[in-house]
């Protein structure tokens, strides 16, 4: 997939980046519990996926923004990784830059500093904006590390007074906005860099934040590192005339969200088949049961999660289904019956539910109460 | 609902076998194994039966039938006929009115509407409320205490289980989902304890910072540190190399100085050695041998004259006392004749004394013996002198006769000696031997001048003085030109002493590197601390996820209390709400019909509104009785009242067919008699099925089916 974008410099010769961005080495992954450990052992594999394939790509800069690592402290044997990584790119002759992002915590009681100090090549920018120009490739590069604050919005804008080269460069990480009107101001600092391409970093899923004639992108983590939907890889930044960015996968494992109909399943066996068909060693899954529930339809989540978290990576089952008030055939209970009664109950629960939460949850004792009277005793 | 008929066809016994049901009380009756539980089964199986292939199927297989059978029931509801067919081979099944617009085609429509028309939730429900197996009044009449829970479970509306029991499945299921919220595997007390760990994790982690900012701020410390050392060392370094060349250069000159001027010595002393072999040149090496010669004879000639004198000596000593020995033996001669007198006196004497003592025995003869003895030896002795003096003589003559001889030879020698001296002298052409021994003397202070000149060069240098003294001070030239050019090379400000001068300098500099050690001593601490704090792995990581972990199973068990919580309290409504009304109803159908049943003796019934344990009034004993202090029999008839009256309370006017598997065994003639009273008077507002092995209920019954051992069909 290429992705083309106009700088309008019209650059003379071609440059070609390489950009990795929140790779998290070392973080944690609190949503994989106790998969954590081995999800971070995957992470540094990534890791070392993307410097072979930078290596083989052979670009002219590497860029690296956002979190390289996922802890401010990393243990010796994970800095010694990165440094070793890193360095593959340095021992080609290939710069690299390094902006760090928040968990990198480069102020004065920086991390990824001290880790890649004295590698040559290597560039890890300060916390105040700095300029590296390149001469042999006809390029400048302009970046800024987190401090204990987020990146100054004003940097981006401030990138454009620094062009001595042909090519000028930006690298830096975002405090990502959430919302559409947040993300205007970002655009208008976007465009006012003047940058032939700014590499952004600061949120695992991959965006593109080009604004008028600057291509801005945040590649977006290379490996899982949250339950965001959304793919990340590292990007191959091609600037020759038209700007080109080709997403670079290196990574197996992803997230994903289903939601599933339990109405649609006769029997929680059938449901469990269901979900059974989506299972994927390398996927951390939620499961939404969503929609309308039959009455007599008990789903117990906590023992189908059980039955099934092996299919995956990991495995969330949220259970949001109620059943429909037009589903309750009250009728079909004997009014006097303590069946009957309990559904008429439940009945007015349902009506009397004034959120989802409430209603779900009715929903669920009005299945699980049926189910215990008619003997489907959860297990 | 009634069901008016039911056909059977490759079901169990049944090849194809039918029977119609009265509108009331229809009694099936037969021997054992004569088919009525396979009826039952099949009225079962054909109204909630779900046709599928597979073991489940299987057993319903008619005997010696390769295909599943089918079952067809007739009803008549709310005034309609419909009929339903179940094809357990084909696995289809359809319900369809008689006029067709109202039909079912799948199990689960057919069901739904079969229950809706018998106003039960489920088969299990059916089951349990209009099934009365025999089965039922055994375990009732086995354990009387289980009346009230049987009827618990069919009041729950689906027979299966008891209010009771659900809700205390509930209640355990609360309990344990509370344990694991708070339990300290899992719950609060766990995440606590991993709280703190994450506490003291992050305190190690901001000690470990304030680590990393002490340790940098010693590293570039000691970088400035150690910056400034090797200035100082290399200033005074320059400082003492600078000193050294100056030295060296120094020195240089001054052996040049003492060089130049032992060349001069060695000249001086070259020149005096020249002059001293031209002077021993006048002295052949000929003349030195004849000098030499003439000086060896000159000794010679001086031993010689020398021996001479002494031998001389010797003579003149030697012939005197050959002149005395002359006179003694002269002496000898004189005295020799006296002797042989004497000793011929002695001889005499001799005979004479021993004549006497031989033959006279007289003394005097013994003394004459002894004074002839020694006349007689004085007498020999005597002339052995004149031998001895003789003897002596002749000797020291040869003596004086040899020395003679020797004098004579060495007078010759000397001759000879003096001879040679002459011939000697002649030949160095000396005038005399002083003359010789002068000009010997001359030459000899030379040779030893010559040796003393030599051994002064060689102290000088070595043996080629000149050439040695002019090599070194080539070489010394040569030196101080590279000293002097390497000089140059040393910076103008080095090559003086530093200020404070080098001692100083050094001392700054010692200080220094203590200070250096001490700081690398303290960068080896920071780095060991942080090497510790680094060794702790993904800990901090682990613990997030592990909490996570927790949080979200807490959680998820938080919401499956809540879950459990509200389906506890809709249940304890719902059975509240169920119960009394029900209770009530319960009470006063179940006594009607035990009123009839035991024609009026009994006729008030009470139930438990929690377990709804049954209690009977017994006017007799004016008081109410737990089913378990009552008879068999009638606590057999009160549970059939019980039932009888549930399936009015829960059906009300829906009213489903009552199924009874020989419910009267247990009762004697006359109970049995009062309780077929009873069904008959049931039978009239409802369908009524009685299923039994003796032919008693004919009488009452509006339609018997009788069932044959063998070959019914």
């Amino acid at each position: 997939m290429a992705i083309s974008g106009s700088t309008g410099l019209r650059p003379r010769s071609s440059l070609t980046l390489y950009h990795l961005a929140d790779v998290r080495l070392g973080g944690a992954f609190p949503f994989l519990g106790e998969g954590g450990a081995a999800h971070r052992t995957q992470v540094r594999e990534t890791f070392v996926r993307a410097v072979d394939q930078g290596l083989d790509l052979a670009p002219s800069v590497v860029l690296i923004t956002g979190n390289l690592f996922g802890t401010s402290f990393p243990p010796r044997d994970l800095s010694e990784f990165a440094r070793t990584q890193v360095g593959r790119f340095a021992a080609q002759s290939i710069p690299v830059f390094v902006a760090a992002g928040p968990l990198d915590a480069i102020s004065d009681k920086t991390y990824a500093a001290g880790a890649l100090t004295d590698l040559e090549r290597v560039n890890v920018f300060p916390i105040t904006p700095k300029v590296v120009p390149l001469p042999e490739l006809d390029v400048s590069v302009v970046g800024v590390s987190w401090a204990s604050a987020s990146v100054q919005p004003d940097f981006l804008a401030s990138i454009a007074s620094h062009r001595t080269n042909r090519y000028l460069v930006g690298a830096c990480c975002l405090q990502w906005p959430e919302t559409d009107y947040a993300a205007k101001p970002l655009g208008r600092q976007v465009a006012a860099s003047g940058a032939n391409y700014l590499a952004l970093g600061g949120t695992p899923v991959r965006q593109d934040l080009s604004a008028e004639k600057v291509t801005a992108w945040c590649p977006g983590a290379p490996e899982l590192a949250g339950l965001d939907e959304g793919e990340g890889s590292p990007l191959l930044v091609k600037l020759d005339g038209d700007v080109q960015v080709t997403p670079k996968p290196v990574a197996r494992r992803r997230a994903a969200l289903f939601t599933l109909q339990p109405q649609a399943y006769a029997t929680t066996e059938d449901l469990a088949g269901a979900i059974r068909a989506l299972g994927n060693p390398n996927l951390a899954a939620v499961i939404r049961l969503t929609g309308h529930s039959r009455i007599n339809q008990w789903i117990d989540t906590e023992d189908l999660r059980e039955r099934l978290a092996r299919e995956f990576l990991s495995l969330d089952i949220i259970d949001e289904s109620w059943p429909s008030l037009e589903d309750v055939d009250a009728a079909v209970y004997p009014e006097l019956s303590v069946a009957g009664r309990y559904v008429s109950v439940a009945r007015a629960e349902l009506e009397r539910a004034t959120g989802d939460e409430a209603r779900r949850r009715a929903g669920a004792a009005l299945r699980l109460g049926l189910a215990l009277l008619e003997g489907r005793r959860p297990s | 609902m009634t069901i008016t008929q039911i056909r059977l066809r490759r079901f169990k016994r049944f090849k194809d076998w039918s029977m119609t049901f009265a509108q009331g009380l229809t009694v099936v009756r037969g021997p054992n194994e004569a088919g009525k539980t396979t009826v039952m089964e099949a009225v079962i199986e054909g109204l909630f039966g779900t046709p599928a292939r597979g073991e489940a199927s299987a057993r319903m297989r008619s005997w010696g039938e390769q295909r599943l059978g089918e079952i067809t029931v007739e009803m008549q509801v709310k005034g309609s006929r419909y009929l339903l067919r179940k094809d357990l081979e084909a696995g289809t099944v359809l319900l369809q009115s008689e006029d067709g617009r109202d039909r079912a085609e799948t199990s689960r429509d057919v069901q739904k509407r079969l229950l809706e028309w018998i106003g039960l939730a489920s088969e299990a429900a059916y089951r349990a409320t209009a099934f009365v197996a025999q089965g039922d009044i055994a375990r009732v009449s086995e354990d009387r205490r289980l009346l009230g829970a049987h009827l618990s479970r069919i009041l729950s509306g689906a027979g299966v289980e008891s209010v009771q029991q659900s809700l205390q499945w509930l209640a355990d299921q609360r309990a344990r989902g509370a344990a694991t919220l708070t339990g300290a595997k899992g719950g609060a007390d766990r995440i606590a304890d991993l709280r703190t760990q994450q506490t003291s994790q992050r305190q190690r982690e901001e000690r470990a910072q304030r680590h990393r900012v002490e340790l940098r701020e010693v590293v570039r410390r000691l970088e400035e540190i150690e910056r400034d050392a090797a200035d100082k060392t290399e200033l005074v370094r320059t400082a003492r190399w600078a000193a050294d060349l100056q030295r060296r250069e120094q020195a240089l000159i001054e052996e040049e100085a003492a060089t130049k001027e032992h060349l001069g010595r060695a000249e001086g002393l070259l020149a005096r050695l020249a002059k001293l072999d031209g002077d021993l040149g006048e002295f052949s090496s000929q003349q030195e041998a004849l000098i030499a010669e003439l000086f060896h004879a000159r000794r010679q000639h001086l031993q010689l004259e020398s021996n001479l004198a002494a031998a001389r000596e010797q003579a003149g000593k030697e012939e005197r006392n050959l002149e005395h020995l002359a006179t003694r033996h002269a002496n000898a001669m004189s005295t020799g004749g006296m002797g042989w007198t004497l000793a011929g006196s002695g001889a005499i004497l001799l005979v004479g004394g021993g004549l006497i003592v031989w033959f006279l025995h007289h003394w005097i003869g013994w003394v004459l013996l002894a004074l002839g003895a020694i006349a007689t030896v004085f007498g020999l002795r005597l002339r052995a002198r004149i031998s001895e003096a003789g003897a002596d003589y002749r000797q020291q003559e040869q003596r004086v006769l040899d020395l003679r001889r020797r004098i004579d030879i060495m007078e010759r020698q000397l001759g000879e000696a003096q001879e040679m001296v002459t011939s000697r002298l002649r030949a160095v052409g000396g005038t005399s031997l002083e003359d010789v021994e002068r000009r010997f003397s001359t030459y000899m202070d030379l040779l030893r001048e010559r040796e003393e000149v030599r051994a002064s060069l060689r102290q000088v240098r070595g043996a080629d003085p000149k050439a040695a003294l002019e090599g070194r001070l080539r070489e010394i030239a040569e030196e101080l030109s590279s000293i002097r050019a390497t000089m140059e090379t040393v910076p103008k400000g080095a090559r003086r002493s530093p200020p404070g001068g080098v001692e100083q300098v050094e001392q700054q500099s010692k200080q220094l590197s203590a200070e250096v050690q001490d700081l690398r001593e303290k960068r080896a601490r920071l780095e060991g601390v942080l090497d510790e704090l680094r060794e702790r792995g993904d800990e901090v990581a682990r613990l997030e996820e592990e909490i996570a972990s927790l949080q979200a199973r807490s959680a998820r068990a938080r919401q499956a209390l809540e879950i459990l919580n509200q389906t506890a309290r809709m249940l304890e409504e719902a059975r509240t709400q169920s119960v009394y009304p029900a209770r009530e109803l319960l009470e006063r159908r179940a006594g009607e019909y035990l009123s009839q049943a035991t024609n009026g003796v009994y006729s008030r019934v009470a139930l438990d509104e929690r377990a709804l344990r049954p209690q009977v009034w017994v006017p007799v004993a004016g008081t109410w009785k737990d089913a378990s202090e009552l008879s068999q029999g009638t606590s057999d008839q009160l549970y059939l009242c019980l039932r009888l009256a549930l399936l009015d309370v829960l059906t009300a006017d829906r009213k489903p067919p009552l199924f009874l598997d020989e419910p009267l065994a247990h009762l004697d003639e006359e109970r049995r008699r009062a309780m077929l009273h009873l069904l008959g008077t049931a039978a009239k507002d409802r369908q009524v099925v009685l299923f039994t092995c003796w032919p008693d209920y004919d009488q009452v019954a509006e339609r018997v089916v009788v069932l044959e051992r063998a070959g019914a069909a």
